[in-house]
């Protein structure tokens, strides 16, 4: 298909609903947590790999490792989430920690009775969320030919820390 | 229009995200079927929430009628969630008699949902599409309006369209008790 001059969009609030809706529907299904977690990284990351292919079909290849990070952070950021992450650390061996300050699905969040009264479960409620935009990532940087392991950290809500892991060649 | 003034994001995200959905789904009950039961399914629950959102940021009134409804699901609600505008045929079946419930079509020319998307053979019948069902029934039972709705085209399918019938069954009316009884 070729792409519309136009960039076409949704209401972000449509894939709220779906990715809600998702959530429960792999929760009920599975009857282990980290099954469904794992389904739900693994359709975030067959979305992140045909996202960065068809966003990046027309670049110059990355430099570097960096290169690609910083990628994911601005452009394919803005993309999907109409913002760029807001910081970036590495200890340049192959660990970068992206932090955003306002991860939409996030933000929007209304805890559970339970987490209501209990912040630390109010945090891992949030994490099951977390595991597709780590999806997401690491199926970036796969399409750029990079893997990684991608892991969330919910500090504080709405930030969220995601620590990108790089398997060294 | 409402569809300007919500946040958006790029309608890519949304298309393959709901792709790898469908995909998922087929995987684990590796039944075509089946999934297309369980899309509808989860199309019900995500119209049951998206009525609210709909009705705190449409300012679309009351209607009148069924057919009014069929009008504001094409032209307000789909412009609002996915940026594209839907016609809305209404169907009078011939000879029907006087008090037969009202039904309508919606005619989606431009769906985002199929972007990309090819059925392989094995799963030729797939109703890709029957989330949209599912969320208009969900939403307009949660307005007191109990309807049927069906994908009866698909561009998947090799039609032109991606066609759904909504037909009323039942107006709920709501009951109201009195607290202090």
């Amino acid at each position: 298909m070729a792409s519309p001059a136009v960039q076409r969009e949704v209401a972000a609030t449509t894939l709220d609903f779906l990715l809600i809706e998702l959530v429960a529907q792999l929760a009920a299904a599975h009857s282990t947590a980290s099954t469904s977690q794992l389904k739900l990284e693994a359709i975030g990351f067959s979305v992140g790999q045909k996202l960065a292919e068809r966003q990046t079909t027309a670049r110059t290849p990355f430099a570097d490792t960096l290169d690609a990070i910083k990628y994911v952070c601005k452009e394919f950021w803005m993309d999907t989430f109409l913002k760029q992450v807001d910081n970036l650390r590495t200890n340049h061996r192959g660990v970068f920690v992206l932090t955003d300050n306002r991860v939409r699905w996030l933000a929007t969040l209304s805890p559970s009775a339970r987490a209501a009264r209990d912040g630390a479960h109010a945090r891992s409620e949030a994490l099951v969320f977390a595991h597709f935009p780590c999806g997401l990532i690491r199926g970036a940087l796969a399409a750029f030919g990079i893997e990684a392991s991608v892991s969330a950290e919910v500090s504080a809500l709405p930030a969220c820390q995601f620590t990108v892991k790089v398997v060294q060649p | 229009v409402a569809f300007s003034k919500v946040e958006k994001v790029n309608a890519e995200l949304f298309t393959l995200t709901y792709g790898a959905v469908v995909v998922q789904l087929l995987k684990d009950s590796e039944d075509v079927e089946q999934t297309s039961i369980q899309l509808e399914k989860m199309g019900y629950n995500i119209g049951v929430r998206i009525i609210d959102e709909f009705l705190a940021k449409a300012n679309a009134g009351t209607c009148t009628d069924f057919k009014e409804t069929g009008e504001v699901i094409a032209k307000v609600a789909f412009r609002m969630f996915l940026g594209v505008t839907v016609d809305c045929r209404h169907v009078v079946e011939p000879n029907a008699p006087a008090d037969a419930m009202p039904a309508f079509h919606l005619i989606i020319v431009d769906n985002p949902l199929v972007d990309f998307v090819e059925l392989p053979e094995h799963c030729s019948t797939l109703a890709y599409c029957n989330l949209l069902c599912g969320v208009v029934r969900g939403a307009l039972e949660m307005v007191g309006m109990r309807v049927e709705t069906k994908l009866l085209k698909d561009t998947l399918w090799g039609d032109e369209h991606t066609e759904i019938s909504v037909s009323l069954k039942e107006l709920v009316h709501e009951q109201y008790r009195d607290d202090d009884e």
